[in-house]
């Protein structure tokens, strides 16, 4: 896998589809119709980017990051590794292709076996994928947990002796345990209180730099995004409707839906604190997605072309794309003002803390 | 100012196989009257607790809510009959919770679940209470309330779930209102409807709100006045402009830099070393000092009082203020 040129993207994702059979009748079960979980989507991810991939509940963005790891079967679309073609692998060629690509779920303690010791935990990737001996599995697991902040005697408990925060790590241990080059974190910080949330952000963007890792991050917090991305995809109903660099998409989203999403962000700020234009409504169904441009049912600025004909993913410059027939006309939104906690005491204070944790800490 | 509420050395505790949980470990506030009052605070700091312990819904045993006093417009509730809380509790002082699908009984309508409400605290006749059940699911902006007062919580969104829920907890004019994490579970989309959404009743009808969260950014938008909560105390307490401007406790600092801006650039976020303490083992002097940057030997020995650092702000911090070169 590592001879690949370093120019090709770790990951090239075309055309990714994923419909689901909804059914109904015990005995005689029936189709009645399609759940449009992920509907043509397709992006790249560059050696050491991070790509994240936003969006509400049931927008299609974990089903996306499944298809990706082939945890689920596509209905259609091409999804390529390093250059290569994930669909044509057969079972003991995807396995080993897994080893380069991993996952970090949302919720650590129901995605670690309970019956099994962190170290047990942490040499079963190498095992699965037959590398090293017991011996060198159990000081890569030493390893891996200084790397991920953990200490070596942690490798003898059990995960529930855990907090949340470090069973994060455990995960994280397990994810970087075979090497990969990317690692799907699907809400890796969302179940997580907001100062170990910080922990969990700067670790993954440590552990980035150090081991060039490429990362598709899940989330649906655009704060949270906007701290660990290089570039970012909105998704609403299975498609894609922006995606560009960070700067362009936060100082400038041109999709409606990108920017009522960055608008109902609540700021931390109470000097900020505005009357908003808020989006009405529920997203609607997948079963039954609006015809047309599937946002037009909660867009402000929706027009009767909007509900006949479907946007496509067009350019509106040099890797900033959008679904959204009137991009160009509707008028900018205000960006919200950047003063924030630059004001006041804060800074300073906070300035203070930093200084006076580094000043703690040996080495 | 006068206060609707007035909590005064607030106890809860809990006997557990594992010892005695120090879940709320003496705490004072006051809410007064129409005005939105903050508790926030990281999981397992004791805000939901302080919440339930004065609704009167901790369970007994295990738990046991102690307090000098606990006045709702003047009245000791913790000396009240069970009968005359029962009477309290959905009446002049309801809860809605982060949870609404957990909140509401699947096997009945949302309107026969507003309507007992209604009946349990009014005298209103059924088809009174009735019709102000759907008048109560159009102040909550449920479109075409009068039909989907029949549906059942399972053919409702997570928000209509959590306007329903608000609904019912409104449909007895409440003087206050305890909102516990109302938006937790919610899209962002959906919990700015939300957080609009009470805002704006509270200034048509006039109640207190206790909101309990985690999210600093909720209290940004919504609260008049913070209380900062960990360990089972509360560390910092401030108007909302000068906690977010001038914050004073160490804790109070680490968490606002540790939260994630779209609206300010920085390249790394601050973090909190280390983990909360456990609530069966609290160290002994202020129970931040094994995470704080700043503490020293007294830090560690003795528990700082919460005390006034200029009109209105309270810190429960022997460092405080920290000194800032400007």
């Amino acid at each position: 896998m590592s001879d690949a040129p370093s120019n090709v993207p770790v990951l090239q994702v075309d055309g990714l589809v994923k419909h689901f059979a909804v059914t109904r009748g015990l005995i005689r079960r029936k189709t009645i119709g399609l759940v449009r979980a992920v509907e043509d989507v397709s992006f790249e991810i560059a050696r050491g980017e991070t790509l994240a991939l936003v969006g509400e509940s049931g927008c299609g963005k974990s089903t996306t990051g499944r298809l990706i790891l082939r945890l689920m079967e596509p209905t259609s679309g091409s999804v390529r590794f390093k250059g290569k073609e994930i669909a044509d692998l057969d079972k003991d060629a995807l396995r080993r292709m897994r080893r380069h690509m991993q996952i970090i779920f949302q919720d650590p303690y129901a995605s670690l076996n309970p019956r099994m010791t962190v170290g047990e935990i942490l040499a079963e990737p190498l095992r699965v994928h037959e590398i090293g001996d017991d011996a060198s599995r159990a000081a890569r697991g030493r390893e891996l947990l200084d790397i991920v902040g953990l200490l070596p005697e942690h490798a003898r408990r059990y995960p529930h002796q855990f907090s949340g925060g470090q069973r994060q790590r455990i995960g994280i241990a397990r994810a970087l345990a075979a090497n990969p080059d990317l690692i799907v974190c699907d809400e890796p910080v969302s179940a997580l209180d907001v100062s170990i949330q910080a922990q969990i952000v700067n670790l993954l963007q440590n552990l980035q730099q150090r081991f060039g890792l490429s990362y598709l991050f899940i989330a649906h917090d655009l704060a949270v995004v906007k701290h660990i991305s290089d570039r970012v995809a909105v998704m609403y109903l299975g498609k894609l409707v922006e995606i560009s660099d960070k700067k362009t998409l936060y100082d400038r989203p041109l999709h409606p839906y990108t920017q009522a999403l960055l608008a109902a962000i609540p700021k931390p700020d109470p000097a900020l604190r505005t009357k908003r234009v808020m989006l009405q409504g529920d997203v609607p169904s997948p079963f039954r997605p609006p015809t047309g441009c599937r946002f037009h049912t909660r867009c402000p600025h929706a027009q009767a072309r909007c509900s006949a004909e479907e946007p496509l993913l067009r350019e509106a410059a040099p890797g900033h794309r959008v679904a959204c027939h009137f991009f160009e006309t509707i008028p900018a939104p205000t960006i919200l003002a950047r003063a924030g906690l630059a004001n006041g005491k804060f800074a300073a204070r906070l300035a203070a803390f930093e200084a006076a944790k580094t000043a703690r800490t040996p080495g | 100012m006068d206060n609707l509420l007035e909590v005064r050395g607030l106890k809860t505790h809990f006997a557990t196989d594992r010892g005695l949980f120090r879940a709320v470990d003496g705490i004072s506030f006051n809410v007064p009257r129409g005005r939105t009052i903050g508790l926030v605070g990281e999981s397992g700091c004791g805000k939901s607790v302080t919440s339930l312990s004065v609704m009167g819904l901790v369970p007994s045993p295990p738990g046991k809510v102690e307090a000098e006093a606990v006045l709702f417009s003047n009245r000791d509730v913790l000396r009240l009959t069970a009968d005359e809380r029962r009477k309290l509790r959905g009446g002049k002082m309801s809860m809605i919770f982060q949870e609404p699908m957990t909140s509401l009984n699947p096997v009945h309508t949302v309107g026969q679940q507003i309507i007992e409400a209604i009946l349990a605290h009014t005298a209103m006749t059924p088809r009174a209470a009735r019709a102000r059940a759907i008048e109560m699911l159009e102040l909550v902006k449920i479109p075409s309330a009068a039909q989907r007062i029949d549906d059942f919580p399972h053919n409702m969104s997570g928000g209509m779930r959590q306007r329903v829920m608000i609904a019912m907890a409104l449909s007895c004019e409440p003087a206050l209102l305890i909102a516990d994490e109302p938006t937790t579970a919610l899209d962002v989309t959906i919990q700015a409807q939300i957080l609009d959404l009470l805002s704006d009743l509270q200034r048509r009808l006039g109640m207190a709100i206790l909101i309990i969260t985690h999210d600093l950014g909720v209290i940004a938008e919504v609260a008049d006045q913070v209380l900062v909560m960990y360990a089972g105390r509360i560390v910092e307490s401030a108007d909302v402009g000068d906690l977010f401007a001038d914050p004073q406790h160490p804790y109070t600092i680490g968490l606002l830099g540790s939260i994630p801006r779209i609206d300010v650039d920085r390249k790394r976020l601050a973090t909190i070393e280390g983990t909360v303490p456990s609530p069966n083992n609290q160290p002994a002097g202020c129970r931040f000092a094994p995470r704080c940057p700043f503490a020293d030997q007294r830090c560690r020995l003795d528990p700082p009082p919460l005390r006034d650092i200029s009109p209105g702000h309270q810190v429960a911090c022997w460092k405080a203020p920290v000194e800032v070169a400007s």
